[in-house]
């Protein structure tokens, strides 16, 4: 490879101001906040516009030198950092909010959008309409978040954000622009069918497949007033049944339940948060007493909370990211992970015992996902990122809890590329002959993200 | 507080060394409050993660642990910045526990190393040698500084406060200082202006020369005191910064009682503190109803926290329609003078006050106001450079005429 070429070109694909090797530039690209280790990035590059992306492609086949997509690069999981070196493609020049369709409640827009960005604009300008948003801080993409099924607000009503996108428009690993969807055919992005719908190929592929160019997200309508009704379960063996009996109504538009083994007095405790919304405070009200009553009768308590703890529960986003400050060291990484409802009372107890082994508070997040159709399970681990040794314990604590999660029935989210090669492991060989199959045939010279979900 | 306040010159960067590394680099110092826009104006202008603060916190861990090594490049991320402080208005995660000033303090100690290994641009380096000299960074003679102020004035015996001039209007808007002066003068306080009057130190601390501005800070310290002022007024929000917050940490532990031994007030402070005693009043109303708008100056606001003293007396004069900007207090657009970019960027300087007179446009007001000197200077240059129909003003200016 002949670096000089390279950013001789970068720069006048993107302009010398938006291609950089400088050591100092890479520093930044080749690590992330979460506990992978640093890895060699070559270059980073800026484009604005999707011919500039088109032609990044085209050089990346005939240097044969990895493409690596990045959003506002927070997965933690280290997904943005290179496994074979090469080229970052930040996006975060293409953010502009392209078109906001009120009526069939969707937001066209370019990756680099924020999710902050999103929800503020939307406030502004579109006060009834509201898009579902991850706790990630706000600089977060939106296009980044869904394209990893994506979980947060609105996620047990309407699903993951992956089920939220309408439809893509992609430049191939050949160059070429694809757009999928109903984009495809009309010039409306309302919908994914009723066509053979290939947009699931390119969520949680980690940048395998293409660069998404264009998204149309759903937007969802905003009721007027939201609350959170507190309830407290001593017994774990009693979430599921509560789960699914709230769930069973329509009471809730979120479900988050969290586990924390400090303070003493909150240990051996599950929160539970039922997010419930209205247009009038009767209407609330009577939501409010369903709440209760539902969790009198599976085995939880009704709590209540001080105002400053709702306060930060009803933020969008909550203010997550304190958690990296658990060990005053500026780290943390959870294992994120879809699981069946049924799993969470073992998968909580024997990821406390994880925790422990690492002497890291336990600390859990369970997010409920579509009625219960699935749980985002995150157990946390934070660490001091001045200290080798303490993130070296977090990582071993999330490869552990990785292989907990798939023995239990479930599936690592987001996983970093040693969490992935775990779940392939797993996989049906004929699913991963198909992906193989496909990722062949898409990107002959493979320079779409190598080394992640790499079939031997 | 990280360490004893007075060994923080002596540790440098170093006073930094348990917490740096504490930063996520989640992003939030790169936003308005509400996320909607990015208010980083050297972020926004450079689009890489380098050039945020917490790239910049990142990158300067890199050097303190040797992970990184001083270059040219790594001099510009640190110098591309106009301290505007937005950083630490808005980061959630460490400003609760090391103050809002965490991010500038962290950016001016690196430049301080910047300096030491001769990564400072030459530019600054000739101001900062200038001042050594002739106490003022424009390059002007010391024995100039006063030459706008009346032949005939003299300080009286036992002065109520203290009137720091400052270089910028001693020198470049002396508009400014003859305001401040005719102002006083009406108020009928009886203040002191010295000839011995030395640069504050600012542009020095912000481009990281600090032995320098230390030298010129603690002899204006001995000035006050040697005079017995007890209160200082400064028309320049650059000045007030690094008098009251700037010299109470260089000299002062925050943690005894060992304070500065004066007040520091900003005119705008002064202004309403005497409309609020009924010391004053405005006198005369502007001819018809004016429109105006207000800009932050960073050093007044984000720094010290003075947002609602000036529009407090922009609201009491009679005709004036006060209409606020999209982006205000906290969350202020910077004009994109601090920090040595003037010098140092001048182009980007000028970019970054033409953005922020467009917001003021939108608000349909005539005239833009302002309270520091350096941010007029800014404004004005840029609507020379574009003609844009707006007036730009000191708030001093305006009061000049009313009181
Ligand atoms: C404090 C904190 C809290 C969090 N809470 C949540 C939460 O509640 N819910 C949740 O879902 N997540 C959460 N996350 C995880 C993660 O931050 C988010 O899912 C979100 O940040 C991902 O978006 P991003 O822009 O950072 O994506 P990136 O990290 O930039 O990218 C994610 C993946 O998508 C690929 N990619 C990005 N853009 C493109 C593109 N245009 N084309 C092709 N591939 C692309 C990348 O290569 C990468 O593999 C949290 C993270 C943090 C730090
Ligand atoms: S400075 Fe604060 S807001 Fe910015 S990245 Fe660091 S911790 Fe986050
Ligand atoms: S001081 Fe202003 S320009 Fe500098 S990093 Fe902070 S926000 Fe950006």
């Amino acid at each position: 490879m002949n670096k000089e070429v390279i950013i001789k070109d970068l720069e006048e694909i993107v302009g010398k101001d938006f291609a950089s090797n400088t050591a100092e530039d890479l520093f930044m690209y080749s690590q992330d906040p979460g506990a992978s280790e640093p890895r060699p990035v070559d270059f980073v590059v800026m484009p604005r516009s999707v011919e500039e992306i088109q032609k990044i492609v085209k050089l990346a086949n005939r240097e044969k030198i990895p493409l690596i997509p990045m959003g506002g690069g927070l997965t933690l999981s280290g997904l943005v950092i290179p496994i074979k070196g090469g080229i970052v493609v930040d996006l975060k020049r293409m953010d502009q909010i392209l078109e906001i369709n009120e009526l069939s409640r969707y937001a066209l827009i370019e990756p680099g959008v924020s999710t902050g960005k999103l929800i503020s604009y939307l406030n502004e300008l579109y006060p009834d309409l509201q898009p579902a948003i991850p706790d990630a801080p706000p600089s977060a993409t939106v296009v980044g978040n869904a394209l990893i099924h994506g979980s947060g607000y609105l996620s047990q009503k309407y699903g993951n954000h992956g089920d939220m996108i309408n439809g893509i428009e992609v430049v191939l690993p050949n160059g070429e622009i694809c757009k999928l969807g109903s984009c495809s055919i009309s010039d409306y992005w309302f919908s994914r069918g009723p066509i053979p719908d290939l947009v699931g190929l390119f969520i949680s592929s980690f940048g395998t497949m293409g660069i998404i160019t264009k998204l149309s997200y759903k937007l969802y309508p905003k009721p007027k007033m939201r609350d959170v009704v507190f309830g407290m379960c001593r017994d774990p063996n009693n979430i599921p049944n509560l789960v699914y009996k709230i769930t069973y109504t329509d009471l809730a538009e979120d479900l988050l339940l969290s586990k924390t083994d400090k303070p003493d007095y909150v240990k051996d405790l599950i929160l539970v948060m039922v997010f419930i919304t209205g247009d009038s405070e009767e209407e609330l009200e009577s939501k409010r007493k369903m709440i209760k009553r539902l969790y009198r009768k599976n085995g939880a308590q009704f709590m209540n909370m001080p105002e400053r703890t709702l306060k930060g529960l009803l933020q969008k986003p909550q203010f997550a990211a304190a958690a990296a400050d658990f060990r005053k060291g500026g780290g943390f990484e959870y294992v994120g992970s879809f699981m069946p409802l049924e799993m969470i009372p073992e998968a909580s107890k024997r990821a406390a015992e994880i925790s422990y082994k690492y002497d890291i508070i336990p600390t859990q997040a369970i997010r409920i996902i579509g009625k219960g159709h699935c749980v985002m399970f995150a157990p946390t681990f934070a660490f001091n990122r001045a200290d080798p040794l303490d993130r070296k314990n977090a990582r071993d604590a999330l490869d552990e809890t990785n292989k907990l999660v798939l023995e239990l029935g479930g599936i690592p989210w987001k996983s970093e590329f040693e969490g992935q090669k775990l779940i392939v492991e797993k996989m049906d060989p004929n699913y991963k002959n198909l992906l193989k199959t496909i990722r062949n045939i898409l990107d002959p010279n493979g320079i779409m993200n190598p080394g992640n979900w790499e079939v031997s | 507080m990280l360490s004893n306040q007075k060994s923080r010159e002596e540790l440098g960067l170093k006073y930094y060394e348990q917490m740096i590394h504490r930063c996520f680099r989640c992003g939030y110092c790169k936003f308005t409050g509400d996320s909607i826009d990015i208010n980083c104006p050297s972020y926004k202008k450079y689009k890489f993660e380098s050039f945020s603060a917490g790239g910049r916190m990142w990158l300067i861990y890199g050097l303190m642990s040797n992970e990184l090594e001083w270059s040219d490049h790594m001099s510009k991320i640190l110098y591309a910045c106009t301290t505007c402080g937005n950083c630490g208005e808005n980061c959630k995660l460490l400003t609760r526990k090391f103050g809002s000033e965490f991010a500038v303090d962290i950016i001016e100690l690196a430049r301080a190393e910047a300096f030491k290994n001769g990564f400072c641009s030459e530019k600054a380096i000739n101001f900062g040698n200038h001042t050594a000299k002739e106490h003022n960074p424009y390059l002007e003679k010391h024995e100039d500084r006063l030459s706008w102020l009346p032949d005939d004035f003299k300080n009286p015996e036992d002065p109520e406060i203290g009137y720091f001039v400052g270089c910028t209007s001693s020198y470049r808007e002396k508009e400014l200082a003859r305001n401040t002066f005719e102002v006083l003068k009406k108020i009928g306080v009886k203040f002191a202006i010295f000839q011995e009057e030395w640069c504050c130190g600012s542009p020095l601390l912000r481009t990281g020369q600090r032995e320098t501005a230390i030298i010129q800070a603690r002899h204006n310290i001995d000035l006050f005191k040697n005079n017995n002022i007890k209160t200082i007024v400064t028309s320049c929000a650059g000045c007030y910064r690094t008098i009251k917050e700037d010299y109470s940490r260089i000299f002062y532990d925050e943690i005894s009682e060992d304070k500065l031994p004066f007040e520091v007030l900003h005119i705008s402070e002064y202004i309403k503190r005497l409309l609020d005693e009924n010391k004053i009043e405005f006198k005369k109303k502007l001819n018809g109803k004016r429109k105006v708008t207000y800009h932050d100056p960073c050093h007044l606001g984000r720094h010290a926290g003075v947002y609602n003293e000036p529009r407090e007396i922009i609201k009491r004069i009679p005709g004036i329609e006060l209409v606020e900007m999209r982006k205000i207090k906290g969350d202020a657009t910077c004009c994109g003078a601090g920090g040595g970019v003037k010098a140092g960027y001048s182009e980007w300087a000028l970019e970054m006050a033409t953005g922020r007179i467009e917001e003021a446009l939108e608000t349909g007001a005539e005239i833009l106001i302002t309270t520091c000197p350096f941010c007029e200077h800014n404004f004005t240059d840029a609507i020379k450079e574009h003609n844009h129909n707006i007036q730009i003003m000191d708030l001093v200016n305006l009061l000049k005429e009313l009181l």
